[in-house]
């Protein structure tokens, strides 16, 4: 009897370790997803650039530089891909949409207004991928922290995430 | 035992039920929406709506008349019984007692919706009108896909806009047609409550669906976790397009759905399909006449105030989706 009821609770033991690893691997990989679709909502955002800085060309005359730098950091981005660049080229996309905001002209052009629709999208689009993102980092943080499931996090190396970069953040299209 | 006595026994318990059924019934949502927070004024209002309706208010004092000589043959049948008269004659009056109140009951009822109800839509919201023989139809509900049924059937149909978007919204509903191991057939009522239905003017191409997690056993597929945790320990959300239902889902969606449950203390499931907009609200049917005038009016106020709290869902979704690209 004291064996079934020992082996029993071994059977449990190991039923819950084995879900709650696997939990872990699901959240590190819905983690992984929900960053690559940040990334290609960023692309999305980015790929944006050239028709805004076309629509802005003929208006803005006095930012000219501004958009010479932008489409020079947009290609290299698109070279490396890698965090610096992106953080640089979105300080410059900021601008921009900012600048656009001195162009009553610019605004009313139907050109610029599709282009507004899908500034807009593509904005709400990061921030909710951003929202996704947050919250399975919250979820995988909860479990790493939460008792006995921060026994299996310590043996396999599952250590608590930080929340994302500034680079994600929405832009408020207002124009 | 004879057989007028088992005849009186049958009749008596008949009564108690019938008096029983129809107190609790005026009582019904009081009683399972105690959260329910009914504005006073509202149904003084309402109250003296009813009260200015002539007919409704004499059909009203008969039906009080019956119902009160009713309990009285109740408690002569008892005498009768105690004393061992014979009944015969007690019986027969408490039988046509209760078809009359049956009728008169029907007649209030009937009267109430097509005079009252209807004074009071239009009192709330000019755009909305009101059909107590009409309902959402079948292929409407079918849409929904919220589970297979055998038998529909849908009354006291809502119809209008609501912020300018088509709406319809009746009692619903359905059944599934079982037979048992003799071979007689079981009608088992799968659900019993209020559906609404609002055509957006924008089509998300997908599907969302909310539902109390009371109402559900197991998580489907699709399943999303919303970032609201109020939110997701009381609803589970299934979608075939997570960035989407994040981007309809704000903030301030989910917390007027939360709004509405603790304000009616309803559960409901909303169910977007492509460019139209579900709720089923598991409650008891809506705009039905209490067996007093503050039951009545009371009714009317909860009836009229989902309508309200729906409405409020309907413009934070209407926003996200007016201001931004599907």
């Amino acid at each position: 009897m004291k064996l079934y009821i020992i082996l029993g609770i071994l059977a449990v033991i190991i039923i819950w370790f084995i879900c709650t690893l696997n939990k872990f691997i699901y959240l590190r990989r819905r983690i992984d997803r929900s960053k690559s679709l940040i990334d290609v909502y960023l692309k999305n955002r980015f790929d944006l650039i050239p028709n805004l800085v076309e629509c802005c060309k003929g208006y803005s005359n006095y930012e000219k530089n501004t958009l010479t730098e932008i489409a020079k950091l947009r290609s290299s981005y698109e070279k490396n891909n890698d965090e610096e660049s992106g953080e640089k080229l979105n300080n410059h996309y900021k601008k921009l949409v900012a600048l656009i905001e001195n162009y009553p002209e610019l605004k009313a052009g139907e050109n610029f207004l599709n282009l507004q629709k899908n500034l807009e999208k593509v904005e709400s689009e990061i921030a909710a991928s951003r929202r996704i993102y947050i919250n399975d980092i919250t979820r995988y943080n909860t479990l790493t922290k939460s008792i006995p499931a921060n026994i299996i996090a310590k043996i396999f190396n599952y250590e608590e995430l930080s929340y994302p970069i500034l680079e994600t953040e929405e832009i408020k299209i207002n124009f | 035992m004879n057989v007028v006595t088992i005849f009186s026994i049958i009749l008596f318990g008949i009564i108690i039920f019938l008096i029983i059924r129809t107190l609790t019934k005026s009582f019904k949502f009081s009683a399972k929406n105690n959260k329910v927070q009914i504005d006073n004024n509202k149904v003084l209002e309402y109250k003296n709506l009813i009260d200015n309706n002539k007919s409704l208010k004499t059909t009203d004092k008969i039906r009080a008349f019956i119902l009160i000589l009713l309990l009285i043959c109740v408690v002569i049948i008892i005498i009768v019984f105690l004393n061992k008269i014979n009944p015969i004659f007690i019986i027969i009056l408490t039988v046509i007692l209760s078809i009359i109140y049956i009728v008169i009951n029907a007649k209030y009822t009937k009267d109430f919706k097509i005079s009252i109800v209807s004074e009071a839509l239009k009192h709330y919201d000019a755009n909305l009108s009101y059909n107590p023989s009409l309902g959402i139809p079948r292929n409407d509900y079918i849409y929904a896909d919220f589970e297979n049924f055998d038998r529909y059937t849908s009354e006291d149909l809502i119809s209008g806009n609501i912020l300018n978007c088509p709406f319809i919204m009746s009692d619903v509903k359905t059944e599934i047609v079982e037979k048992d191991n003799e071979g007689r057939t079981n009608y088992i009522t799968v659900f019993s409550g209020v559906v609404a239905k609002i055509n957006l003017n924008k089509n998300i191409n997908s599907f969302i669906y909310i539902i109390n997690n009371s109402l559900r056993l197991f998580d489907g597929k699709y399943k999303i976790n919303i970032d609201n945790e109020s939110f997701t320990q009381r609803y589970d959300t299934y979608s075939d397009n997570e960035v989407l239902t994040m981007r309809i889902l704000t903030p301030n969606v989910t917390t007027s759905i939360l709004d509405m449950e603790n304000k009616t203390g309803i559960k409901f499931e909303i169910k977007i399909s492509n460019d139209i907009i579900f709720f089923r609200f598991y409650t008891n049917d809506l705009f039905d006449a209490g067996q007093s005038t503050q039951k009545s009016a009371e009714n009317l106020v909860y009836s009229i105030e989902l309508i309200d709290d729906m409405k409020n869902i309907i413009a934070s979704i209407l926003e996200v989706l007016q201001d931004t690209e599907v």
